[in-house]
């Protein structure tokens, strides 16, 4: 009896030793992150990247909870008010989003852990200056989008199309197109939120980046002719009948259908859906141009902006453990599993040839490398945000005009002035 | 068969009944304010208090303040709300929406549920019950999948609605219902009726049942043909019936949420805006909590004054 109890105390302290060596780095604790990738590629990167990390720190537990952006935006005041909520959360970045939360002392300033790692070297300046708030760093946006036209390939050698250098071009492409029975150009709406990518590709081709730089940095407002003039286009668009019929009852998915289908020949886009195309058509059946700008001499850029800024809440238990985990996920060694998720990082020193990579998704890394004009839902306020969703609604109705919506959008854009969420971040 | 002192005894107060012996003290003991049976409504009236009443009076509390919903200072500013709420024309809109809707579902739903029953109540019918399920299916389902079946049906590229408007030589009439601001509410409240239709029919067929025979037995006797009998025998004796079941499509219809948000989000360009789903949009979508908390009590406001009537009226009919 006695012997066996020592063979139990033997044992124990074994364990306890084997214990001890495995979690050399204190006690387990739990992190709870917040992100949108809820489904497919993007939810396999999370996996790989939440195995990688507590591989490589046992001590950390990630735990996950899924959720899409607008539910998101609905429940993270209250879940981080509370102080009971997440102590990494994926969350858009911009006036409209993580200023709110950085506003409210929600989020954690991230100043000291951007020194001690290296951030604000290694990042690129315009996306850190994206991830300011006040003049404290807040978080680190991880992908780069942009949007423009995605083209059927065969549709457009079909019909010995190519691809345009003016918007003249691009206008006698739609008219083609439409002559020979297919939609020229899907445009859905239904949803809304498309809206805020149509006016983005529509001015940046209307005014060029310089324009939408000034309006940004308080030179000159959203009410002037050459804003009304960019959004008109999108009521030409639709009048000429050289969009999906009716874009107002088109939802987001079923848009996308119609062009993964073949009935259409291009699709206003954005970089995302790189990897839906490849799943739906197959690989190198569609190419990608910006649309083109409408007066000589302004350069042709897609509009592009930021997504998914990770941020941690100022309620955190582990901001240190925050901080390294925010490290490990955007490091070299796991920059790979972005690319396969066919999402561009913002920034990485990853060699991408080694990669085994869609040609899809190539010709966007491609595209990604040339400057880009501006994405707008993610650098502006939340009033012109939603004068932008309904205004780009009537417009496809055919109900008002580019100045009415521009007028609402500086009106919008004032009052996000004046409740302190939108900063001129270019002069940051 | 009951004796006399049975009936007494059960019409007297039961301390009074000394012709029934009870052998347990305590029962005998106990005194008259007790708040025992309180206890078996103490956990009902906790979930009330706390998931009713105290976000109520949370909700009344907000609408004097401007809050973003994260920010620790909240700025009081009284009725400001109340006072914007009043110069918004979306929420006009929303209201104006809200009564056609009302009255979109008097039409579809109540006249609807009124000729099922009447129908199915009909003695040449003799299986009834696989038709008042097959009816009040809509019922049970949630109105989100009512939603998006309805946005399917829809949706002009390849819903059924349009298809059968194409294959019936009616193509002229076929137009996307849901991104037209013309049609938007129509197609909506037509979707909502359809859910509804069947609890107006089984309503109408309790109140149809209820109805004594013998009014139509003396109707046949003075020679009433059947449509005069329904006219002046059936609709005045449903009179308690409709009275609440439009009370009711009142209520269900200024609180429509469900059907709008999946359907439209209140679009194309709130066109289809109902007063929840602004309430949502302005509190969740530009984060302005205390406005969406004004418009949250507007409309409770609304549903109060309603649900008294309803109940008032539920009463007179009792």
């Amino acid at each position: 009896m006695r012997n066996r109890a020592i063979h139990l105390l033997a044992i124990m302290s074994l364990m306890t030793a084997v214990g001890l060596v495995a979690y050399p780095q204190g006690k387990q604790i739990v992190l709870r992150m917040w992100d949108s990738y809820v489904a497919g590629v993007e939810n396999q990167l999370f996996v790989n990247l939440v195995a990688e990390i507590t591989q490589k720190y046992p001590n950390i537990k990630i735990e996950r909870n899924l959720l899409t952006h607008e539910q998101e935006q609905q429940t993270i005041k209250p879940a981080l008010t509370s102080k009971t909520g997440p102590d990494l959360i994926y969350y858009q970045p911009g006036p409209a989003y993580i200023n709110v939360l950085a506003k409210a002392g929600l989020l954690l300033p991230l100043d000291k852990y951007a020194d001690q790692y290296g951030w604000k070297k290694e990042i690129p300046a315009w996306i850190y200056n994206q991830g300011m708030f006040r003049g404290r760093f807040y978080g680190i946006a991880s992908r780069v989008f942009f949007q423009g036209v995605y083209y059927n390939k065969k549709v457009f050698s079909d019909l010995g199309l190519k691809p345009p250098n003016s918007y003249a071009d691009f206008l006698n492409i739609c008219q083609t197109a439409k002559s020979k029975g297919f939609i020229p150009v899907t445009m859905n709406d239904k949803d809304q939120w498309p809206g805020f990518h149509h006016a983005a590709i529509f001015i940046n081709a209307g005014t060029g980046r310089k324009k939408v730089e000034e309006i940004l940095s308080g030179q000159s407002g959203w009410n002037v002719p050459e804003i009304a003039r960019s959004l008109d286009l999108i009521k030409e668009l639709v009048a000429k009948g050289y969009t999906t019929p009716d874009p107002n009852s088109i939802g987001f998915e079923d848009g996308n259908k119609e062009f993964y289908s073949g009935k259409s020949a291009m699709l206003l886009g954005g970089s995302w859906i790189a990897s839906n195309i490849v799943d739906a058509i197959g690989d190198g059946k569609v190419g990608f141009f910006p649309l083109p700008p409408i007066s000589a001499g302004m350069d042709m850029e897609p509009a592009g902006g930021l997504g998914d800024c990770m941020v941690v809440s100022s309620a955190t238990k582990y901001p240190d453990e925050c901080a390294l985990v925010m490290n490990e996920i955007f490091s070299d060694s796991n920059t790979k599993y972005w690319y396969q998720a066919s999402i561009l990082p913002t920034y990485s020193s990853l060699d991408v040839s080694t990669l085994n990579l869609s040609y899809t998704f190539k010709m966007i890394a491609e595209i990604a490398e040339k400057p880009m004009g501006y994405n707008l839902d993610t650098i502006l306020g939340p009033k012109c945000n939603q004068a932008i969703k309904d205004g780009v609604q009537e417009l496809i109705a055919g109900k008002t005009t580019g100045a009415a919506v521009a007028a609402e959008m500086q009106k919008g854009h004032e009052a996000d002035v004046r409740d302190g969420l939108f900063e001129n971040w270019l002069l940051k | 068969m009951m004796n006399s002192t049975s009936w007494g005894a059960l019409r007297r107060p039961i301390s009074k009944c000394k012709d029934l012996k009870f052998t347990n003290r305590k029962w005998q003991k106990r005194p008259r304010g007790s708040y025992g049976p309180l206890l078996f409504v103490l956990p009902s009236l906790a979930f009330y208090v706390f998931f009713v009443f105290i976000p109520v009076i949370g909700t009344v509390r907000y609408s004097l303040f401007s809050w973003d919903g994260a920010s620790p200072n909240m700025l009081f500013v009284g009725l400001q709300n109340y006072v914007e709420m009043i110069e918004d024309a979306i929420f006009w809109k929303a209201l104006v929406n809200n009564i056609i809707w009302t009255i979109g579902t008097l039409v579809f739903a109540f006249l609807m549920g009124l000729v099922l029953a009447v129908v199915l109540m009909q003695s040449g019918i003799k299986i009834i019950a696989p038709f008042r399920v097959a009816f009040f299916i809509p019922v049970v389902l949630s109105l989100v999948v009512i939603g998006t079946i309805w946005s399917w049906m829809y949706n002009p590229e390849f819903g059924t609605i349009n298809l059968l408007l194409n294959k019936c030589g009616l193509a002229f009439l076929a137009r996307p219902w849901l991104g037209n601001d013309r049609t938007v509410l129509f197609a909506l409240v037509f979707a909502g009726s359809w859910h509804y239709s069947g609890f107006c029919m089984m309503v109408f067929i309790a109140g149809l049942q209820s109805i004594d025979p013998v009014y139509y037995e003396v109707g046949v006797i003075d020679g009433a043909t059947k449509v005069r009998m329904f006219f002046f025998v059936t609709i005045p004796l449903l009179k308690n019936t409709m009275t609440l079941l439009i009370v009711n499509v009142l209520i269900w219809s200024l609180k429509i949420f469900d059907l709008v948000f999946i359907m439209t989000g209140g679009g194309p360009y709130h066109s289809s805006e109902v007063i929840a789903n602004y309430m949502f949009y302005v509190t969740f979508r530009i984060g302005e909590i205390g406005y969406g908390a004004a418009l949250a009590t507007t409309l409770a406001l609304l549903i109060g004054t309603l649900s008294f009537v309803y109940i008032r009226m539920a009463e007179k009919a009792d």
